[in-house]
């Protein structure tokens, strides 16, 4: 089997990281993110005075979407090589890293139509601003779907040689612990579990793109079992 | 206390390797000590907000109810115990044994999970809400996550329980039942670090 495309596409987590966060960091000035507690003239201000420098960072993380595809598809592959391996995890780890890239894509889309018309009513820019950041934390309770299915996946690969190695599962597990700190954020407008909050952001926020590094990594070393001798 | 059990149990069936003995496997430990920081960030913040509005926490702490508290640490620590004692037994080859502690144990953490349903409804009925404070938003997060740990926890036991039921005593099962053993000893340790922070500091 031909292992070249996979490696490539491996490569797609810490390109995805890379871009996403020059534009979310560097460009649309997002860390840390617009406080929950602003009020509707002060999210309409950002927006109005850093409007060309938020697009640019949008369209950055725009583009940082669309590695994310490939690079999921090669842990499917790899999921799928696995023995033992359950046809329903794999599907739960397809359907949900599909919805994932999807709400990204939506949550990007919901930051341009704030940014996009700067001068409309502050409510409404707000409200948008309000439906993306919601967007970029609240499918935490989606996210650790995806990481149990693969931990599973890869506690249940009792080969000699597994094609992950176990200590990888756990991570998945640990991860899937730590995303959840943001499910509650709708109460909140401040405190560590807000939005902009510790255990809603910061610790999500590490987890998130850690796994696209470590993921990278044990995808790398990798090897299909027809290679193996 | 298992761990050190289990070097004494493994010290009699592999007298010619020297290798330090690890129960379960090096994942768990990973996922334990990396629960256990997350914790510990959520009890610093706890300890941070604690000194910023003080009167605010000591008023609001005086609202709960150790009977309930002390009732929920009888009962885990109760669990931990039969946790051990089932471990104890499968080592011994004694399958009915093992199987009636690991009910017990089950039991205590359904216990748990009653107790805390009627100590929130309680809460509630008394107009304390998530949204009451930020003692009140803390004592339900703390609670709330470490709530759904035990819920993790029994549901590990009940698989164990199921296992053992269908496959009997093996290695491989009292590697299982090390792991299993393991999570709740966190689960418990957890509780500990966390009655005192939310019921008994003053």
């Amino acid at each position: 089997m031909n292992d070249s495309y996979l490696r490539l596409c491996s490569w797609g987590g810490p390109i995805f990281c890379v871009l996403f966060l020059i534009g979310f960091i560097g460009f649309a000035d997002f860390m840390p993110p617009i406080s929950p507690a602003n009020s509707a003239q002060e999210v309409a201000d950002i927006y109005k005075n850093d409007a060309t420098s938020i697009k640019i960072g949008l369209i950055f993380m725009m583009i940082a979407t669309s590695f994310t595809m490939p690079f999921v598809s090669a842990i499917i592959t790899r999921m799928k090589q696995m023995q033992n391996s359950s046809p329903t995890l794999v599907t739960t780890f397809v359907i949900v890293s599909a919805a994932l890239s999807c709400f990204l894509f939506v949550l990007i889309c919901s930051w341009a139509v704030s940014s996009f018309r700067a001068d409309r009513a502050p409510e409404i820019i707000q409200a948008f601003n309000d439906f993306a950041f919601i967007l970029l934390i609240w499918p935490v309770s989606l996210i650790p779907v995806s990481y149990i299915a693969l931990g599973l996946a890869i506690l249940a690969d009792n080969k000699q040689q597994p094609i992950f190695p176990r200590w990888f599962a756990f991570l998945n597990f640990w991860f899937a612990v730590l995303a959840y700190g943001g499910c509650l954020l709708i109460f909140f407008h401040e405190g560590p579990f807000a939005w902009d909050g510790l255990i809603a952001f910061w610790i999500p926020a590490v987890a998130f793109f850690g796994w696209y590094i470590v993921t990278s990594v044990v995808l790398l070393q990798s090897k299909s079992p027809a290679l193996e001798k | 206390m298992s761990s050190s059990e289990s070097t004494v149990a493994l010290s009699t069936d592999s007298n010619n390797n020297h290798q330090a003995y690890l129960p379960s496997e090096l994942g768990v430990w990973m996922f334990v000590f990396g629960d256990l920081l997350i914790f510990s960030v959520l009890f610093a913040s706890y300890a941070w907000e604690r000194v910023q509005q003080h009167s605010i926490f000591l008023i609001s702490q005086n609202e709960l109810s150790q009977t309930f508290g002390v009732i929920n640490t009888i009962l885990l620590l109760t669990g931990s115990l039969f946790v051990v004692l089932a471990l104890h037994s499968a080592r011994n080859n004694k399958l009915s044994q093992t199987k009636k502690l690991l009910l017990l144990a089950i039991a205590t953490g359904v216990g748990f999970f009653i107790n805390k349903v009627f100590e929130y409804k309680d809460k509630v009925s008394d107009g304390f809400t998530l949204l009451t404070n930020d003692f009140f938003m803390f004592y339900y997060m703390l609670t709330g996550i470490h709530l759904l740990h035990v819920c993790v926890g029994t549901g590990a036991l009940i698989y164990l329980y199921k296992r053992l039921s269908c496959q009997g005593i093996s290695t491989d099962n009292i590697k299982h039942l090390e792991s299993g053993g393991i999570i709740w000893h966190m689960v418990d340790l957890l509780w500990i670090a966390l009655f005192p922070l939310l019921y008994l500091i003053k």
